[in-house]
Parts: structure tokens; C-alpha cells; sequence
């Protein structure tokens, strides 16, 4: 066997021993403990091992054995999205506080506009050209990045801020992520292929309905298809296909991969299905594998000595943080009244979630091969800025526990008892999984 | 089977709709891997489900409908995803393979060895005798063939009978593991199989080196040495990886004992990789691994299979699907009269050998009548070797696989409708009962819902 060939197999077979390995329940205990996210415990050293790997000294994740992961890959996003889908079940949000709803979008839109605002201007100032709009899709890229928050440790945030409050910070975490993932959509609506390249000539409004019908579709058929298994092997053999088939279609037609699926996952939770849990245990299992896989592979396209990328994930950073704090400002005012202070609420939402890395791999997937160099720099952005935003909220954190002010963990007497056990919770929490208190739908 | 036919239109509607975004010529790598994928899922679930309301089996639905939409017919895969789906159809062989092996309980098959190698060896040599005839007689008719001279057409005949002689546990175990069929019959039928290819796999490497004395200028400058030298890698080299795996999976069942399944997945990947570069065989690796893991190891054989029986119905279904999808139609129709007779020479020698092996080995009768129907399938193996001899004897090589392709496709389509229904007259089908498979899936109604409907 040639020995470059045994190194890819041998490699490729640690780093999927690895990311089981990273995903079994005690290491998610841990990082609950230290209140850390799957980006610091796992991520980082994973997206070193993708740097390693890609060295030609090292020759493990090529070019080639990049292409032949593809198939992987856009099965990996299918399945993330329809993960995210199923966070979206209307009955659950109906229960949830009426005033709620405003801090899920401000908490989510006003740090997508800040990054928006300022890589754009960060871009062109570092020579972005003006011609196709190319450091507009770059900053909506980031910004669309730069929605989702990190789920919380509810351990830690439940003695900072109390049961109700964090449940609320919970929820605002669990739900940011589909405001990202509409950018993303319309980002893979606007910035089509050549059109010499494909049959279809259509106006980006066609695009639109086009990818609303399709997920829509696809969540129907996924639902067909799960009504008609007779036993839980065909159910799962059925839930790879649908997945497989919604991702392949969408990345067939070039369209957003997640977007579709998530689609398609918020019908099927909206509709009839005895164990709904179930199914979303099933799909979460395989989540943190794949996060971690992709760090892989985005690791290999990672060029830290690049300093364009440095600089654009310092002002990822700081339109990031500023966003999230502004939109604390602005959701204490209209958000229900047991949220705790603005200054903790952007605390407990900086922390840069792991769908990210979900919706930037996306992202990278809708240039079609077109301006690479700044496809690392977006990478670089989000990988860095997820690291230092922990930082910053590192610091934050130690700068209020000085003062003494709100992270004083309220006195064990108020703190009721913990919850039964949540079955994933601290990988991406699922919204139903909380059961719905009086307090909660006040 | 009326919501499978309509749910098989509506993905074959949205797939071709897909399809037209891209000139016919064009694909998308990934995107065009994970769509077949998806598609041949879903397609081979729903078409297995028509066949099963239809009495026949699911494995011939999956063959079908990967031919259906395959290259040949309606093209909405291509050969590109294919080949971009050759990993999943390994790691699927080595899946299927390891599965048999843990089936296979060589104590209390003891007092059947007889029985087994009777049966096997009469089966094999009467279908090998009479495949060489026709052969013989039908090899000067044909074009190929035609500028050869006397010794150069039996040496082809030679060639094209061996490959024919293969049988196959994939489709002998498919067939098992979807009707859930346990009994003398079908303990009987997948250990001829299992044992018969094996002989066939180490006869086709005698052969093929007679063949390539006889035409030397089609030999790769190997010598006779080197033959049996890749001989020794390809068998003994697939047995021993499949010890290793055996060693490893055993080791890793008893000492750490989570996620089986995911492991036992991740090692027939790595298999499936470093075996194509290695030319392992991943049928002798699996195969070796199961065996070893059922009668040597102290970790039982049925464990790996019940871990792994989840994964094993989208396995089945992607690579039958696969594997009908790589019929060559077209090869059919230009073969299809001399294809008809191979095949139906075929059936004769198995059926008449078989039979008379059984009643020397004084098999219980209602065994021994039906035993033959489990030896006609033919998949895998044998279409691995025909890809073989068009590429190891060239220039007639093509044409030689162009006929034993034309004879597969035939036993292919009909022989797991025949051995079923051999299965369900010896009254065997349904008697496993595995829990697991029963479990209900997430739309089924609660117990709650029920005593409420009562």
C-alpha cells in the first residue's frame, strides 16, 4: 500500500475516533462544569489537527481527499439543518412569553447589522473589490455568523441569574440560530453561479418560493416516509435517506444545504409524530461528531499567518460583542421583565455558538470557487472570533466577579431543584425539552 | 404498496426536476454522491415495499430499481456518482460479510459439515462441467472468439465457467435478514454459499493463470510466481486483515463495549479503503472477521450483529440498489439468447448436482429439494470478477464479461424470487425473532391513544 495513502486512511481514521470520543457525554459534563463550548474543549484542538493534516509535509487532508469528503460534508450540513428544524415547534412557541419573541430577534439581528456594518467596511478597506458585490456577500456571511449564541450551562447560569431567567437566556440561545440561518438562505439566493453554467435562468424571487417549496416538500416526503416505516431500523434507514436527499437536492440546485433541510425539519415538527423526541435524540447523537469533523476540514483551509484574517476576526469580535450588548439594551426594555440586566444577558449570549462553524461551512460551499483567498479570511474570522470572544467573556467575567456585583450566585435557597436530566441539552438545547412551567407562559 | 408507489413518484419527480438544473454531461461532486445516495434510499425502501405486497422479495425490488434509474434506463444517476457511491458499496460487502460470518457456528454446524461440502462440491463440479460444455460448443459461434484457436476457446470457456460457478451471501444473507428466516434450509444455504465462494474465489486464481499461459500476450509480464504470489495476498491476505479486524472488534466489545456499531462501521470504512489499495477482498476481510469473532473469540458473533442491525437495512438497500444500477443492459440485449441458455445451464448443473450431493449426504428431503434454490443468486462476487477478466485479457476480456454479465443479470433478477419462495414453502420465513426490529418507530400510535380508540 503506498504509504501516502495509509497516512490519509490512518489519519482520517483518528480523527473520526477522536470526534466520537470528544462527543461522549462526560466531556459535555465538563464543559457544562467549566462553562465552556464545544469550540474551546474540542474545537480548537481539532482545528489544529486540520491545520497539521493539510501540510504538505504531512500530505493527510489533500486536495483530493478534501473533494472525496465532500459528499460527507454536505450530508454533514443536511443533518445539522434538519436538527435546527426541529428546534422550530410552534406549539412550543406558543408557550413561551409573548415578549419574548423581540429578544430572539433583537439579540439576533442587531449584532448581524454591527458585523455587517463593520466587517464591510473592515473588507473594503482591505482591498475587497466593489465588482459583484463581493464584500457585501462576505459581510453577510459573517453576520450571518454572528446570530447564533452558545447554548448556556444551565448549572452556571441558573445560580448567576435564577431558574426562570436562565430558562428564558436558554430558549433566546436555542432559537437565534434560525435568524442566521435565514441570511444564509438569501445569501445563497443572491449570489447565484454563472449562469452559463446551468439550465435554469430564474429571478431571485423564483429563487426564493423555489427553496421554501423545496423544503417544504422535502418535509412532507420526510414525513410520508417516517408515517410509513413499519419498525425504528426502516424509520432511521428512511430519516438517512430523506436527509441525504434534501441535502444532495439543495446542493444540487446550489442552494443553501442547511436552509433546506431546516426547513424541512421545522414542517416535520410541526406535524403528528408520537416520539418527536426520539427522533430528535437520534439526530443529535451524530451532531457533535460533525461539528467536529468540519472543524477538521475547515482547519485545513485555515492559513493562520494571514493577518487579513486576524483583522477581520477583530472586528467580527467587536461589532459581535457590541451587538449582542446593544441588543441587551434594547431587549431589557421590551423583553419580559424577568430577564436579568443587560450587562448579564450579553454576557451569557456572547459566547459564539457552534452552528457557526455550520453556517460558515455552508457558506463556504455558495462561492462556487469564486474568490478563495477570502473564504479563509471568513474562516479565520469566525474560528478566531469564536476563541476570542470566550476570551473576552473570560474577562468580563472576572472584571464583574470583582466588583461583585450580578454574577454573586444567588444564595442555595432560592435555587429549586434541578430539572429532570435533558437529553443533549448542552449540545444544542431542544426547545421542547423544556417543559412548560406557569411562570414560563406568564 | 399504494403510498410506496406514490411516495416513489413524488422523489422521482423532485429528482428529476433536480436533475435538469445541470446539462446532462455535468455533476456536482457531493452534491451528485449525496443525492444518489438519497435517492436509492428512499427509491430501493419504497420499490422493496411494492415488491413485498407483490410476494416477492425486497433485495430483486432494490436490484430493480437501481436498474430503473441507473445509467442503461433513465439515466438520473450516472456513472460518476456511482462511481462516488463505490465506497458505501465496500463498506456495504464488508457489512454484509461479517454478518455471515457471525452466522456461521462451525460447532453446531459439525454434523452438517458433510452435508455443507457433499452438496457443495457436487453442485459446483455439475455446474462447472456442464457451464465448460456449453461453452466449448457455444465459443466458436461467437465473435469474440472467432480468430482463437482450439485451446485458446476452452482456455476462455475455462474462464467464463469458473466466474458463472459463483454464488452469493450477499444476496443469500439479504434474503435471510429481510424475511427474518431461520431453519435447516437456510442455516444450509448460507454456509454452501459462504464456503462454495470461497472455493470459487481460489479456483478463479487457477484459472485465470492457465488462461493467461495460454495467452501470453495478454499477461502482464507477471510470471506464474508473481500470480501466486498476488494469489496468497488477495486470500490469505483478506483472511488475515479479517483476523485482525476480528481481533480488534473483539478486543474493543469487551473492553470498552459503547457504540458497537459505530465502531464495528468505522473499521470495515477503514477496511473498505485500505483494502482497495492493498487488493484486499472486503467479502474474505468481513467474512474472516465474522467467523473469527463467532468461533474463536469469546465475544458471540450474534452481538455484532444485533449492534449492527440498524445499520444493516440502509447497507442492504443502498448496495443492492448499486448493484443493479451497474446492470449492463445493454450488454444484456447483445448476449441475451447465449446469456438465456448459460443461465438456464447453469440452474440444470446446480439443481442436478446439488440434488444428487444431498441424497448421498442423506439430507432430510425437504432440505435437500430446496437446497439448490439458495445456489442460484448470483451479485457481487461474481460481477467483481467479470470486471476482472475484461480488464485482466484484453482484447477478448471485454467481450468474455460481456457474456458472463448477461448470464449474472439473469440470475440475478430470478434467483432471489426463487429462493424465497423456496424459504417460504419450507415454512422458514418469519421464525427469527429479533427484537429490535420490532421496536416501534416514532409515529406509531401510543398505548394510551390505543386504549382510548378501544
Amino acid at each position: 500500500m503506498p504509504p501516502d495513502r495509509l497516512r490519509v486512511v490512518v489519519g482520517l481514521a483518528v480523527a473520526l475516533g477522536l470526534a466520537v470520543l470528544l462527543a461522549q457525554p462526560k466531556v459535555k459534563a465538563l464543559e457544562q462544569r467549566f462553562g465552556v463550548t464545544v469550540l474551546i474543549s474540542a474545537g480548537v484542538p481539532f482545528l489544529a489537527m486540520g491545520a497539521i493534516f493539510s501540510l504538505d509535509s504531512v500530505g493527510i487532508l489533500t486536495p483530493q481527499v478534501l473533494l472525496d469528503l465532500k459528499p460527507a460534508f454536505e450530508f454533514g450540513l443536511g443533518w445539522v439543518g434538519f436538527v435546527v428544524g426541529l428546534h422550530f415547534d410552534v406549539r412550543k412557541l406558543d408557550a413561551l412569553p409573548a415578549s419574548l419573541g423581540p429578544v430572539i430577534v433583537l439579540e439576533s439581528v442587531v449584532p448581524m447589522l454591527t458585523t455587517a456594518g463593520l466587517c464591510a467596511m473592515a473588507l473594503l478597506g482591505m482591498g475587497v473589490p466593489w465588482e459583484r458585490n463581493a464584500f457585501a456577500r462576505d459581510a453577510l456571511v459573517l453576520a450571518a455568523c454572528a446570530a447564533p449564541s452558545a447554548p448556556i450551562s444551565m448549572e452556571i447560569w441558573e445560580r448567576r441569574v435564577g431558574r426562570k431567567a436562565a430558562r428564558m437566556i436558554d430558549e433566546v440561545t436555542s432559537l437565534d440560530e434560525v435568524t442566521g440561518l435565514a441570511l444564509l438562505g438569501v445569501i445563497a439566493i443572491l449570489f447565484r453561479p454563472e449562469n452559463d453554467t446551468t439550465r435554469w435562468v430564474l429571478p431571485s424571487s423564483a429563487w426564493l418560493l423555489l427553496t421554501l417549496g423545496l423544503g417544504g416538500v422535502l418535509g412532507i416526503v420526510t414525513y410520508v416516509l417516517l408515517r410509513g416505516a413499519h419498525n425504528a431500523a426502516e424509520e432511521l434507514t428512511l430519516l438517512l435517506g430523506a436527509v441525504a436527499l434534501s441535502a444532495g437536492v439543495a446542493g444540487y440546485l446550489a442552494l443553501s444545504v442547511p436552509v433546506v433541510c431546516a426547513i424541512a425539519g421545522a414542517l416535520l415538527a410541526n406535524l403528528p409524530i408520537r416520539d418527536l423526541e426520539g427522533l430528535k435524540k437520534t439526530l443529535l447523537d451524530v451532531e457533535r461528531p460533525i461539528y467536529l469533523i468540519f472543524l477538521l476540514v475547515v482547519g485545513a483551509t485555515w492559513r493562520p499567518l494571514e493577518w487579513q484574517g486576524w483583522l477581520l476576526a477583530t472586528a467580527f469580535v467587536l461589532a459581535r460583542v457590541a451587538g449582542k450588548r446593544l441588543g441587551a439594551i434594547w431587549s431589557k426594555r421590551v423583553g419580559p421583565k424577568e430577564l436579568p440586566s443587560a450587562g448579564m444577558l450579553a454576557l451569557a449570549l456572547a459566547p459564539q455558538s457552534p452552528s457557526s462553524i455550520v453556517l460558515m461551512v455552508s457558506a463556504a460551499t455558495l462561492y462556487h470557487g469564486y474568490g478563495l483567498e477570502r473564504v479563509r479570511w471568513v474562516i479565520n474570522a469566525v474560528i478566531i472570533g469564536g476563541v476570542l470572544t470566550e476570551v473576552v467573556v473570560r474577562i468580563l467575567e472576572w472584571r464583574r466577579r470583582r466588583v461583585g456585583v450580578d454574577l454573586t450566585p444567588i444564595p442555595p435557597t432560592r435555587v429549586l431543584p434541578p430539572d429532570p436530566p435533558k437529553p443533549q441539552a448542552d449540545a444544542a438545547p431542544v426547545l421542547s425539552t423544556t417543559p412548560t412551567t406557569p411562570e414560563g407562559s406568564a | 404498496m399504494i403510498r410506496a408507489a406514490i411516495v416513489l413518484a413524488l422523489v422521482a419527480g423532485i429528482s428529476f426536476a433536480a436533475r435538469s438544473f445541470l446539462p446532462a454531461d455535468a455533476t456536482i461532486t457531493g452534491s451528485g454522491a449525496a443525492f444518489a445516495f438519497g435517492f436509492l434510499l428512499i427509491a430501493a425502501m419504497q420499490t422493496g415495499h411494492i415488491f413485498h405486497d407483490l410476494r416477492l422479495p425486497h433485495l430483486t425490488g432494490f436490484i430493480l430499481c437501481g436498474a430503473l434509474f441507473g445509467p442503461e434506463v433513465l439515466r438520473l444517476i450516472t456513472p460518476s456518482m456511482l462511481g462516488d457511491l463505490t465506497l458505501v458499496k465496500k463498506v456495504a460487502v464488508g457489512l454484509i460479510a461479517l454478518n455471515a460470518g457471525c452466522e456461521l457456528n462451525f460447532a453446531r454446524l459439525r454434523p452438517k459439515i458433510r452435508s455443507i461440502g457433499l452438496v457443495s462440491i457436487f453442485g459446483l463440479l455439475t455446474e462447472f462441467i456442464l457451464l465448460f460444455g456449453l461453452f466449448a460448443f457455444v465459443l466458436g459461434r461467437i465473435e469474440f472468439t472467432a480468430d482463437m484457436t482450439s485451446a485458446q476457446r476452452l482456455a476462455v470457456a475455462l474462464i467464463c465457467s469458473t466466474v458463472l460457478c459463483a454464488l452469493s451471501p450477499a444476496v443469500v444473507m439479504g434474503i435471510l435478514k429481510e424475511t427474518r428466516a431461520t431453519g435447516p434450509l437456510s442455516e444450509m444455504c448460507l454456509s454452501i454459499v459462504v464456503l462454495a465462494d470461497l472455493a470459487v474465489v481460489v479456483a478463479f486464481s487457477f484459472t485465470e493463470s492457465v488462461a493467461h499461459a495460454v495467452f501470453p500476450a495478454t499477461a502482464s509480464g507477471a510470471g506464474q510466481s508473481s500470480i501466486f504470489g498476488a494469489l496468497a495476498v488477495h486470500i490469505f491476505g483478506s483472511i488475515a486483515t479479517g483476523i485482525g479486524v476480528g481481533l480488534v472488534a473483539a478486543l474493543y466489545i469487551r473492553r470498552v463495549g459503547q457504540r458497537i456499531g459505530l465502531f464495528v462501521f468505522a473499521v470495515l470504512f477503514v477496511v473498505a479503503e485500505i483494502g482497495g489499495a492493498l487488493h484486499l477482498d472486503p467479502l474474505l476481510v468481513g467474512l474472516s472477521a465474522g467467523l473469527f469473532l463467532e468461533n474463536i473469540s469469546p465475544v458471540s458473533g450474534h452481538e455484532v450483529i444485533h449492534e449492527t442491525e440498524v445499520a444493516a437495512m440502509p447497507t442492504f438497500a443502498v448496495f443492492f440498489a448499486v448493484v443493479g444500477a451497474e446492470v449492463h443492459l445493454h450488454a444484456f440485449f447483445s448476449v441475451a439468447p447465449y446469456a438465456a441458455v448459460a443461465a438456464l445451464t447453469r440452474a440444470a448443473g446446480i439443481f442436478v448436482g446439488a440434488r444428487f450431493g444431498a441424497r448421498v449426504a442423506k439430507v432430510e428431503p425437504a432440505v435437500a429439494a430446496r437446497v439448490p434454490f439458495g445456489m442460484f443468486p448470483q451479485a457481487g462476487v461474481a460481477i467483481g470478477l467479470a470486471n476482472l477478466v475484461a480488464s485482466s485479457f484484453k482484447p477478448w476480456g471485454q467481450g468474455a464479461a460481456t457474456l458472463i454479465l448477461g448470464t449474472i443479470v439473469i440470475n440475478e433478477m430470478i434467483g432471489p424470487v426463487l429462493f424465497r419462495m423456496a424459504l417460504a414453502r419450507a415454512g422458514e420465513i418469519g421464525k427469527k425473532r429479533e427484537g429490535s426490529l420490532l421496536d416501534l418507530p416514532s409515529h406509531a400510535p401510543t398505548p394510551e391513544a390505543d386504549v382510548e380508540a378501544t
